[in-house]
């Protein structure tokens, strides 16, 4: 299972994050968040100012291979400085029907499927992963440890 | 047309996993315990947005909630 990189906020929820921190705006109400996988090159492509998932840097796997966004299902935010949040079960894509390409980044989105979702954090996926036809991909569980799950903090 | 919480029975005529269908031949053994079986209950969640193609969600064989999205031709002769 792959190890992953701390996530780092896209523009959406920096934005979402201090207005409702500086009371500017009401936090978004509580629902499910879900987690992409994303072929963009490591490094020059994913632009953290994207707020759609249909941005041309995202390069989310497509629908057609059998991929489909998974329930995320973080932790509440952890009551420490520097907070955390972390996804609490293992994450599994596929199978796949047709090869996806290499998977390079998840990306946290607040819709199941479709462009219009918005990105929420990119986590950089410590060595990239291309599934062949019939494999699953997995992800391992947040422990709270740097390194371990798609872990996010502020 | 299928509506969110419908349930379904992955039963196809050639027997064999979804992921080990589309390869057309075994899978490895590890790979084997995460594919879709037949006689895998899902549920329907939503058409893709995007492509309109079913998503479902089912149990994997390790006990893992899963999201997939299903060729509309095969959601049609192998979900009942």
């Amino acid at each position: 299972m792959p190890l992953l990189s701390a996530g780092q906020l896209m523009q959406w929820a920096q934005q979402a994050a201090l207005n409702a921190v500086f009371y500017k705006t009401q936090s978004p109400a509580a629902q499910a968040t879900y987690m992409a996988i994303s072929t963009s090159a490591v490094s020059g492509v994913l632009n953290s100012t994207e707020v759609l998932m249909s941005g041309a840097t995202i390069n989310e796997y497509n629908t057609s291979t059998g991929y489909a966004r998974q329930s995320y299902g973080p932790v509440a935010a952890t009551a420490a400085s520097p907070s955390l949040i972390y996804n609490t079960g293992i994450l599994t894509w596929g199978p796949f029907t047709s090869a996806p390409g290499t998977a390079n980044w998840g990306i946290a989105c607040e819709l199941a499927s479709g462009g219009t979702a918005k990105p929420i954090a990119a986590f950089l996926l410590a060595s990239p992963r291309t599934p062949s036809i019939g494999d699953s991909l997995q992800a391992a569980a947040g422990t709270g440890s740097a390194g371990v799950g798609f872990l996010c903090q502020v | 047309m299928a509506n969110a919480g419908d349930k379904f029975m992955y039963q196809p005529a050639h027997g064999a996993g979804y992921g080990e269908a589309a390869l057309g031949q075994e899978l490895t053994a590890e790979m084997t315990e995460l594919d879709l079986k037949p006689g895998t209950e899902v549920t329907f969640l939503e058409y893709d947005a995007d492509s309109g193609w079913p998503l479902v969600q089912w149990v994997d064989g390790v006990g893992i909630d899963r999201i997939t999205t299903i060729d509309p031709a095969v959601f049609d002769s192998d979900f009942v």
